[in-house]
């Protein structure tokens, strides 16, 4: 504790510079704005953004990047309940009672609850996050090259988890992302691969304009498709006069207060575990509020418990999924995936290490995050009006003047045309893979990640010719472990609450984590060990003792999208 | 299925290229080994989509569009705004990102758009507008070096 509490006053210097203040602001007012327009996701804001932080230091670069993720996060709640479309995934939730409370004349009062809510829950998660991630980092210096390996693929298992229709099209774009990957020089032997006979693909295809590529272009032609979606403004009713009732909704919020801590606990929760994200954390904590509330029947209809809920967790979630980026450097969702891109192009590389070697960096992150907040609150009023202007312009001039945008954005970072080439072609694919079915996100999870696979693997087989360690080293059993029953997610969730096979995958799970975790030294993981298989059992237990019987749960991935499609 | 096919031949075409990857007499691990694992995974994935296709019933069937000319009226706008971008990359380093970029936009409002003479006038100033503000700030504002074209 003394040493976080010397690392932040370490930090505050650098991030209290007036210029970095002022990026912050700036990111978090862009945030909330792009946050807001339905079909212009917070991932989305980022990758528009990031080229234009690339002459800033590391510290300036990454506090613009976090004000945009926490000014996104909240914008999403302003789409949610003006139009009952969440700006971004992370907001589902938000629309089953956020927009039900708007159109009973009660927009200023949802509009407060939702801003008060995430205000709560990011500052838990961040508070959290600061405490988690030094001790996650220290676990990881346990980590050799074979756990490395089996940690990558256990995250490349978010594929699975990011393609709800099909297993097999989450995993394709995965590979196709890692085979991206390797066009280039390799990084290790210094020899030319798959680059074709052409010159500048000896450089290889840089992540950036691959993400801008992939997310923004391709989700912009999405948009300009149907020419009459195209030439209609981005937002209905946007006449509406918006004010936001902060007092009442904070003595509405200091009733709830369980409700608020445990939607962050769940957000943290969630973030913490790759292939999650904040588009299931907010579902889940609205499912426990209203399992846990006095009155569940008035969900669904506009009460506050369900609009708080969503919008703590999602914050909250940003706590979660930093701490693992910061502490081992593997994104837990998309938005982290282009997060852990903005630190790659800052020369930012989280790894285990990186905490305690480079503490300044590290938690003037932290503090970004923690901040962000503060200014969310105090800008979203100021958001919700330059909103109302902009969700008057007709999608496809502001499509047309983004892609332009983008090709400048480009350009400006590596001085080079064929970076606007790759955008070309990856919006092209990511365009191509969208009408066919294929998720997008797997394949910018493959291109990231797949250099530092390839890197871990030469590693391992430079120290040792035996193969088996990728089996038999327990972080690395516990690893493998956990992406095979990642890789089986999207199964169990299409199936739970309709085959009996799914009632087995919680306790199967347990089960086979805490072998691992019983091989490793020491006595609590042992003990954790020893728990999950009691747990385990005493699942499978009760499944047997109810005849094995199932029930339908809420929040399931056809929910939400029919929630998507409204 | 069709898609899955042309999956499996890419796998092929790019499992062949790696034949052309030099190798070198000082690696652990030589520079064709992590392509060939990627490839081969690739293929097994698609394959098992290929198997999934053919036995899945609700998938939609090949000319389920109404064919080529179905294809094309549905993603008209798209196609159109991928050939206007190409065209604006390809006449980058000739005229520069001022015109170039203007000629894109203005271009695409148009073929997206209300195709009036009061819209074309519309979307002729928000071009120039947006385009050349765009410009400006860039240039002159933040001291950034765009394409020069040999007019512009």
């Amino acid at each position: 504790m003394e040493t976080i509490i010397d690392n932040v006053f370490l930090a505050l210097p650098v991030f209290f510079d007036p210029w970095n203040i002022l990026l912050l602001v700036g990111g978090v007012f862009v945030g909330l704005i792009v946050g807001a327009i339905p079909g212009f996701t917070v991932t989305m804001a980022l990758i528009l953004f990031l080229p234009f932080t690339f002459d800033l230091s590391a510290a300036s670069g990454l506090t613009t990047m976090l004000g945009i993720l926490v000014g996104g996060m909240s914008g999403g709640l302003v789409g949610a309940m003006l139009t009952g479309i969440p700006g971004t995934p992370a907001a589902i939730a938000t629309t089953f009672d956020g927009f039900p409370m708007a159109r009973k004349g009660k927009l200023g009062l949802a509009l407060g609850l939702g801003v008060w809510a995430s205000f709560f829950g990011g500052v838990i998660g961040s508070i959290i996050l600061v405490v988690l991630a030094p001790t996650i980092s220290s676990i990881g210096l346990e980590f050799g090259p074979w756990d490395y390996f089996n940690l990558i693929i256990f995250a490349l298992t978010i594929a699975a988890s990011l393609s709800e229709k099909r297993l097999s099209k989450g995993l394709v774009a995965a590979g196709i992302g890692l085979l991206a990957s390797t066009v280039g020089t390799d990084p290790i032997n210094a020899v030319p691969r798959l680059v074709m006979g052409i010159e500048p693909l000896k450089h290889g295809f840089q992540v950036l304009p691959v993400m801008v590529g992939l997310f923004a272009f391709a989700q912009l032609m999405s948009d300009v498709e149907n020419t009459d979606r195209a030439r209609q403004s981005i937002a209905f009713d946007s006449d509406k006069t918006i004010k936001i009732e902060h007092g009442a909704a904070i003595r509405e919020i200091m009733k709830q207060w369980f409700n608020v801590v445990r939607s962050s606990f769940i957000g943290v929760f969630v973030g913490a575990i790759p292939a999650i994200g904040a588009q299931v954390s907010n579902i889940l904590a609205w499912d426990q509020a209203q399992k846990s509330s006095k009155h569940p029947e008035k969900f669904r209809t506009g009460t506050p418990e369900g609009v708080v809920a969503p919008e703590a967790a999602n914050n909250a979630t940003g706590g979660g999924t930093l701490a693992i980026l910061m502490a081992l450097g593997i994104p837990g969702d998309v938005v982290t995936i282009v997060m852990l891109g903005a630190l790659l192009i800052h020369d930012v590389v989280p790894s285990p290490s990186f905490i305690e070697e480079h503490p300044e960096i590290a938690y003037t992150v932290f503090l970004a995050f923690f901040l962000a907040h503060f200014v969310m609150v105090a800008l979203q009023s100021v958001g919700l009006r330059v909103f109302a202007l902009v969700a008057k312009v007709p999608m496809y001039i502001v499509a047309a003047i983004i892609l332009f945008c983008t090709a400048i954005g480009v350009y400006i970072w590596s001085n080079s045309i064929f970076d606007i080439w790759t955008v070309f072609l990856f919006g092209l694919l990511g365009y191509t893979m969208r009408v066919l079915g294929f998720p997008v996100a797997p394949l910018i999870l493959g291109s990231v990640l797949g250099p530092i696979a390839e890197l871990n693997l030469n590693r391992a087989v430079s120290t040792s010719n035996d193969l088996a360690l990728f089996i038999t080293r327990p972080w690395a059993l516990f690893f493998l472990t956990m992406a095979v029953f990642s890789a089986l997610f999207p199964l169990y969730q299409k199936w739970r609450g309709k085959r009996r096979w799914t009632l087995c995958y919680t306790p199967a799970m347990y089960i086979a984590a805490s072998l691992p975790l019983v091989l490793m030294g020491g006595w609590f993981r042992p003990m954790v060990g020893v728990l999950l298989v009691f747990f385990g059992l005493r699942a499978l237990y009760r499944h047997h003792q109810s005849g094995w019987e199932l029930a339908p749960t809420p929040g399931s991935a056809d929910e939400r999208q029919d929630v998507l499609n409204t | 299925m069709l898609t899955a096919i042309i999956l499996l031949a890419f796998c092929g075409l790019a499992f062949a290229a790696t034949f052309a990857i030099p190798k070198t007499n000082y690696d652990s691990l030589g520079a064709e080994v992590w392509p060939r694992f990627v490839i081969a995974a690739v293929s097994f994935f698609s394959l098992i989509y290929l198997i999934e296709s053919i036995f899945d019933k609700e998938s939609p069937k090949t000319g389920a569009h109404g064919g080529v000319v179905g294809f094309l009226k549905k993603y008209t706008n798209a196609i159109l705004c991928y050939v206007l971008f190409g065209l604006f990359v390809v006449l980058l380093p000739y005229i520069g990102m001022l015109l170039s970029g203007w000629m894109f936009v203005f271009l695409m409002l148009t073929v997206i758009g209300k195709r009036t003479a009061k819209s074309a006038f519309i979307h002729l100033v928000i071009s120039v507008t947006a385009v050349a503000g765009l410009w400006t700030l860039f240039t002159f504002g933040l001291q950034v070096m765009l394409p020069e074209g040999v007019i512009f």
